[in-house]
């Protein structure tokens, strides 16, 4: 079942990868050994308005003694935009002298570009399905031997890597990146940009030549678009416009944009905004609303945990067992060692605020649809409220982490610095900050198992506790502040373990009561070594 | 005439540190490439395998019919024999041979400080951790088993 879900899936990649990248790319290496000559244009012009601009283009040129005439501008025919098509008719004006390529074995046939259809893009989106699909079925075909293994290894020593890096969690997070970052630039930097430099473009009138809202539908519903044309004259020059606006989005609610339609009707004049220096580009309003910057932030998440991937993926992965577990003090037996919290406060309290940030972001949008644009969807209000009410809590929990801040924080020593099991475990604490707002502390000590395996296309991790002692129970405010207290770790139990799939650890908790305020709650990982004979 | 490969091990327990000695003896219809013995561990329970060999001997083209002693050092830092809820551990010694059709040989073996498994997997408690106020945390006090 595996192998045929990989298969669908890299052929799915691999058809995209056909037709977006070889086919164009197969097609248009006909023109590589056409012969570069010189050629003059003989007309240079825009067909058309409304729906459509087309370059129409006619240059003559010369091939073994005889002179031949063309109207075939590109090897491939473009979908240029009303901006493209202009820009080659200013840029190609009648009587210049440019380079064509002419077929040696059909000298009538010659254009100005060897052009394709291409997608680098859409390449770069396949690749990662290609190898994704691959490796899984691979791994359904080779990788089960290991896992149904009751007994034995299915490597030995030598082939098994000491440490290794997971490339494939690297191609995923190269193609989160790409993609994040293509709509990120596309759809919110790009227009937020362009916005800013046409600050300075100079207002002039232009007539209304088409002006309609477009619905474009999907299995996930309609979505709806300010469509307007317009026609303006530069320098004596006549130039078409398509962009009502930078953002070239399309959202729900069509009532908001039917009544920037109504103001824009056909046959009417109004104002337009031109770049001085290339006049092909026009824009009606430069207000872009709050679109592009949503866009932004909700495409940026996904090039930030594309960051996050491709550096798990190249972080060396310790490799498992014992190794895992030992210290650099490993050769010390006496001495002290200072635990650390098993998650940093600052870090958590960061990361609790900008996920409530990231998620409100986003969960406001529908809000934003539906009271703003006019829009009667109730299953939008629905989906709207479900998404708050998680954004609500994000908040609750991002301000408790802010309050969390101020409570006291145990810096926690350990001796001897090589505990195993039979050691005889001296734990001493300090409390940092206001440990006087405590009413109560607790100190345990737990050993946990954890497990991960793979249900469908999930990780599970399960977890259980097999060891708790409490070592200090107390209310009496005198013995908050510090402490020490020792606690024999019983022989028969198993030291600290990590390897990829498996885990043993051993652990302080440190619980504390403060009265209307987050309590105390810190965990420090205690690592267990083998016990030597 | 089948393939023959037995594993002898005078002892079955032992502690961190100690030699494992034992021996192979075979019988093939054809030669083999190697005949390979290696020492290590091996996860179940409801995580995915892993799995180490810590010491290892090769022999290189042994012959059809041979017997052949080996002495390997199990290190002295080592995750002991476990047995737990989620999570057991196992130490083998499994024999291989290369180049004949014969299934690996693999015999379970018991490494700990008390040369017994330890078992992990009676008790099962709340975590402490989990429990973010001291309210729920006094409620969940040892006695307090799942």
């Amino acid at each position: 079942m595996g192998m045929i879900f990989g298969l669908i899936f890299a052929g799915g990649g691999c058809a995209f990868f056909w037709l977006a990248f070889l086919q164009p790319h197969i097609e248009s290496s006909r023109a590589d050994d056409w012969i570069p000559v010189e050629a003059t244009l003989l007309s240079s012009e825009i067909e058309g308005s409304g729906d459509s601009l087309v370059n129409a283009v006619r240059f003559q040129y010369e091939y073994d003694g005889k002179k031949y005439e063309s109207d075939q501008a590109h090897l491939v025919s473009p979908n240029l935009s009303y901006a493209e098509a202009q820009r080659l008719r200013d840029e190609l004006p009648k009587g210049k002298v440019v380079e064509a390529f002419v077929n040696p074995d059909r000298p009538r046939e010659a254009v100005l570009f060897r052009n394709h259809n291409a997608s680098l893009f859409v390449a770069f989106f396949a690749i990662p399905f290609i190898v994704i699909g691959l490796s899984v079925s691979a791994f359904s075909l080779f990788g089960k031997s290991k896992k149904t293994r009751g007994k034995g290894f299915a490597q030995p020593a030598k082939s098994a890597s000491a440490a290794r890096r997971t490339p494939l969690l690297c191609l995923i997070g190269v193609a989160f990146v790409g993609m994040g970052g293509f709509s990120t630039w596309q759809m919110g930097i790009s227009p937020i940009l362009q916005s800013k430099a046409a600050e300075t473009w100079p207002e002039i009138p232009c007539t209304i030549t088409k002006s309609f809202v477009e619905s474009h539908s999907d299995s996930d519903g309609t979505t709806y678009s300010v469509e307007i044309r317009f026609s303006y004259e530069w320098e004596g020059r006549e130039y078409f416009g398509e962009d009502y606006t930078f953002s070239d989005t399309s959202s729900s609610g069509r009532a908001s944009k039917k009544e920037i339609v109504d103001r824009y009707p056909e046959g009417s004049t109004a104002t337009c905004f031109v770049n001085p220096d290339a006049p092909y580009q026009a824009v009606i309003t430069r207000d872009m609303g709050f679109v592009p910057y949503a866009v932004t932030a909700f495409t940026s998440i996904f090039v930030f945990v594309g960051i996050g991937l491709i550096f798990f993926g190249l972080k060396r992965k310790a490799a498992p067992g014992p190794i895992a577990v030992t210290t650099d003090q490993e050769e010390v037996l006496d001495g002290e060692r200072e635990l650390t919290p098993a998650s940093g406060r600052t870090a958590r309290t960061m990361g609790a605020i900008f996920f409530a940030l990231i998620w409100n972001a986003i969960a406001s949008i529908p809000f934003f649809i539906f009271f703003s644009e006019g829009s009667k969807e109730w299953f939008l209000l629905i989906i709207a409220l479900v998404f708050g009410c998680v954004g609500l809590f994000l908040i609750y929990n991002a301000v408790r982490s802010i309050l969390v801040l101020r409570n006291p924080l145990p810096l926690v020593m350990v001796a001897p610095a090589r505990l195993q099991p039979g050691s005889k475990m001296i734990l001493s604490w300090q409390l940092s900050g206001s440990a006087s707002r405590l009413t109560s502390l607790a100190v345990y000590l737990e050993g946990k198992e954890v497990a991960r395996y793979r249900r469908g296309t999930r990780t599970v991790t399960e977890e259980n506790v097999f060891f708790v002692t409490s070592l200090l129970e107390t209310t009496e405010k005198g013995n908050f502040r510090n402490g020490m207290v020792e606690f024999p770790i019983p022989e028969e139990t198993v030291p600290s373990m990590k390897s990829d799939n498996n885990e043993i650890f051993w652990q302080l908790v440190f619980v504390g009561q403060i009265p209307r305020w987050p309590d105390l709650c810190e965990t420090y990982e205690v690592p267990l070594s083998p016990a030597k004979s | 005439m089948p393939n023959h490969l037995i594993l002898d091990l005078p002892a079955k327990s032992f502690l961190p540190g100690d030699t494992l000695s034992g021996e192979i003896i075979w019988e093939f219809v054809t030669p083999p490439d190697s005949l390979y013995v290696s020492l290590g561990w091996w996860t179940s329970g409801r995580g995915e395998r892993d799995e180490r060999v810590v010491a290892e001997q090769e022999w290189k083209s042994p012959g059809t019919i041979g017997k052949e002693s080996f002495v390997l050092q199990i290190p002295e830092s080592i995750i002991p024999s476990f047995s737990g809820r989620l999570v057991s551990l196992e130490w083998g010694i499994q024999v291989s041979a290369k180049g004949v059709k014969i299934d690996d040989v693999v015999e379970t073996v018991t490494i700990s400080p008390t040369k017994k498994e330890i078992d992990i997997s009676a008790e099962t408690y709340k975590s402490k951790g989990k429990s973010v106020s001291i309210r729920n945390a006094r409620m969940l006090s040892l006695s307090n088993r799942r």
